[in-house]
């Protein structure tokens, strides 16, 4: 069977940030070795939610970016 | 008249046919809309470009560092930003101006137009290899092209139109385009609106029969509608979304080390037409062995910069793969840097195995490295693994109470510890060793011819590239050759060294395993050992093993082995199912170059990625992947045929021998192979 090198939600194919989460967790009972320090969890939330739930409200919201960047800008300070 | 804008690409396509009918020209916007780039930020293209002009500055002896260099452009560029600023509306900047005047200040006398002919061809090779052309945008301006419209491009940038061309062309619809307009010449922008009566004039055209398409509210929609040119403005939220997952990657990678790697990652992806189905063969290269060997070649490269080696010989056969991977990789990650020139030769464990026997002899060490593949039992293993005759040994086996057959190796059925201890005071006859260096001697000065005629004596240190894992091809390798005075310093590069018999290490004579070091503990990079065969048959290559070095009337020839056999149809077999494998990753790792280039990564950055890699394909591996990428044959000579006892063998199952079933049901199978590898690591 086919497959893209990409996902539809510009992932790696195949559910890569899955793959993360799955061994970010394996990773807190057995060392995996030199990882770099892996990932921070809020990353790694961040990230799983932008690639699995991040597709909608961009279509939604981006009728209204300008509104939100100042507003978001302004919360910002 | 107010401008239309759509939020997606269908949308937009059907109001930008609508409106083109009423119309007779379309002038499109070049950035975002008809190329969109694999990067965020456009900037990050810059750095890049500054590497490269210090790396240039430092091989002129001036002392340049990248960050001086890339501050001293945004200077230069701001500066004429200023100044055109006071005498146009537009603050637009022009880049052989501001390229020529920062070269000017860098170079002094030596900055010629060919200096930044060069430089400017840098700059576009790397725009070239961040901008993708948007397949649906461009298919539509070449059907609009096709029906008489005319044709232009638009674009508020600092690059001149010329340039603007070659980006075009690159991306193939220059023939569709009347011409190709940028602010950077006439600082007319679009940003002001003035770039829009500037073409009416030069072109002649009305403001009624034209629609201007683009992606900024402002400068695209607001502008043109404003002089009363129909607009269309597109913002595609998926190319929004696209962007938005990239530039959290980078963020990251800023922070966090492990997502440097992943960022490389998200940039070598396809987009657009780039992106078609491809078997999960081709994937997998791409994917997951070309950013492993062109990170370890980038890291090969880098240390041969650090210790000022001139040339690197890639050892056959999996060193074929690896020099289109570096040859991919090499242009865009080091540039203006003095890399090593690099060869292919003709190397195997058997052909110089009794080439390194001419002037040592066969000794004891080398010996016994015949012995650790279990298929090899006796003597003739022995000849045929040093290329020697054995019945040239008759009489002397038979001085030391040993046959041709007599079982040396302790995984067989009939192995006595004396038969080792004879063989071994048998290394210690001078009337053998005699015999093994007459035998050898022809091929080991055919291999000497063969190295002269590449140039290898002509070095003091060369770089020895190989997949791994022993070393024993470069041992061999060095001990035919050191007799020689003239005989180079070689530095051995594994992508794994696993060290199962311990190399004779020297100041003229080392390997270094780059991905995984059993000298260096490296839990993550060992997890290379649970499918080393996977690496060797990846990058294998097409064409048989070679037997040995031969002596002619006219110098040597190198003589390969027969295809005809099984073995050899089984090989043609494996490099059959792999050819999309191979494939892959020579794509991936012209990609990896591009993004690993442009984010200005190093190895180092890039390995906790590549360890990751390592972990999550080889030991946690999803049972399909297993099952599509087990290679079907290994082959290797050097392995004789004969069965070990099955007491011997029992308990050597590794984790991608299991069954797709097995794998996808058992949910602890691999944890219990992760912790036996803990387990070795730890008892090393």
């Amino acid at each position: 069977m086919k497959q893209q090198l990409v996902s539809k939600s510009f992932d790696l194919p195949g559910n890569e940030i899955g793959r993360v989460s799955k061994l970010y967790l394996i990773n807190r009972f057995v060392p995996l070795g030199n990882l770099g320090g892996m990932t921070r969890f809020r990353e790694l939330l961040i990230l799983t939610v932008l690639h699995r739930f991040g597709a909608l409200p961009f279509r939604l919201l981006i009728r209204y970016e300008d509104p939100l960047t100042r507003l978001y800008k302004k919360l910002k300070g | 008249m107010k401008w239309q804008t759509c939020y997606t690409l269908d949308s937009f396509l059907k109001k930008g046919e609508q409106l083109a009918k009423q119309c007779e020209v379309i002038t499109f916007d070049l950035f975002d809309t008809l190329l969109v780039r694999r990067i965020h930020d456009p900037d990050l293209v810059k750095p890049s470009v500054a590497r490269f002009v210090a790396n240039k500055a430092q091989r002129n002896g001036l002392d340049w560092t990248w960050p001086q260099v890339q501050t001293l452009r945004d200077e230069i560029e701001a500066g004429q930003r200023q100044e055109t600023g006071k005498r146009f509306e537009d603050h637009e900047a022009c880049y052989p101006q501001f390229m020529g005047e920062l070269l000017k200040q860098i170079f002094q006398k030596k900055a010629d137009a060919d200096l930044l002919s060069e430089v400017t061809d840098y700059e576009l090779m790397m725009e070239n290899s961040m901008l993708v052309p948007r397949a649906e945008v461009v298919e539509w301006l070449s059907a609009l092209h096709a029906q008489g419209k005319k044709i232009y491009v638009l674009s508020d940038v600092y690059l001149p139109a010329s340039h603007l061309k070659r980006l075009i062309e690159h991306a193939g619809f220059l023939d569709s385009v009347d011409e190709v307009i940028s602010s950077a010449d006439s600082f007319l922008a679009k940003a002001s609106g003035l770039a829009f009566p500037l073409l009416k004039d030069r072109y002649h055209l009305h403001y009624e029969s034209w629609l201007h398409v683009g992606d900024n509210p402002f400068s695209d929609g607001l502008r043109p509608s404003e002089k009363g040119i129909k607009a269309l403005v597109l913002r595609d939220s998926s190319e929004k979304f696209r962007k938005a997952v990239v530039k959290r990657y980078y963020n990251y990678s800023q922070g966090q080390p492990f997502w440097k790697g992943r960022t490389v990652q998200q940039l070598m992806l396809p987009m657009e037409k780039e992106s078609n189905a491809f078997s999960p063969m081709r994937v997998y290269g791409y994917n997951v062995l070309a950013p492993l060997l062109a990170g370890f070649l980038q890291g090969v490269a880098e240390d041969c910069l650090r210790q000022g080696i001139k040339r690197l010989y890639f050892f056959s056969r999996e060193g074929w793969m690896l020099k289109k991977v570096w040859d991919e990789i090499v242009p865009f990650l080091f540039p203006e840097l003095p890399v090593p020139e690099t060869s292919y030769l003709y190397v195997s464990r058997m052909a110089l195995a009794g080439a390194s026997c001419a002037h040592q002899g066969l000794i004891r060490q080398n010996a016994d490295i015949v012995f650790l593949p279990t298929g090899n039992r006796d003597f003739r293993d022995v000849c045929r693994v040093f290329s020697l005759k054995p019945e040239g040994f008759t009489e002397i086996l038979h001085r030391f109470d040993l046959q041709v057959d007599t079982v040396l190796s302790d995984h067989h059925e009939g192995y006595l510890p004396q038969n080792i201890q004879q063989f071994h005071r048998l290394l210690e006859d001078d009337e053998f060793q005699v015999e093994v260096k007459r035998q050898t001697t022809d091929a080991n000065k055919a291999l000497q011819l063969y190295l002269q005629e590449q140039s290898f004596f002509e070095h003091e240190h060369v770089a020895l590239v190989d997949i791994g894992w022993l070393g024993t091809i470069q041992r061999f390798f060095f001990e035919a050759v050191n007799h020689r005075k003239e005989t180079p310093r070689c530095q051995g590069y594994l992508l794994g060294a696993t060290r199962g018999i311990e190399y004779p290490t020297t100041h003229k004579n080392c390997i270094h395993g780059m991905l995984y070091d059993r000298d260096r503990f490296n839990l993550a990079g060992s997890t290379i050992l649970y499918a080393q065969d996977l690496f060797e048959e990846a990058c294998r290559a097409p064409h048989p093993t070679l037997n040995g070095y031969q002596l002619t009337p006219e110098g040597f020839t190198l003589v390969f082995r027969e295809q005809h056999d099984a073995t050899g149809k089984a090989e043609k077999e494996q490099d059959e199912f792999y050819k999309e494998l191979q494939e892959g990753i020579k794509e991936g790792s012209r990609q990896y170059g591009i993004a690993a280039s442009i984010l200005g990564f190093k190895y180092k950055d890039i390995q906790p990625w590549l360890h990751y890699l390592l972990v999550s394909r080889l030991a946690f591996p999803k049972a399909d992947e297993v099952a599509t990428i087990r290679h079907k044959h290994h082959l290797d000579d050097f392995h004789g045929h004969h069965s070990p006892s099955n007491k011997k063998i029992k308990g050597r199952k590794a984790l991608w021998d299991n069954s797709r079933n097995m794998l996808r049901w058992n949910p602890l199978l691999r944890l219990k192979f992760f912790l036996r590898l803990i387990r070795d690591r730890l008892r090393e």
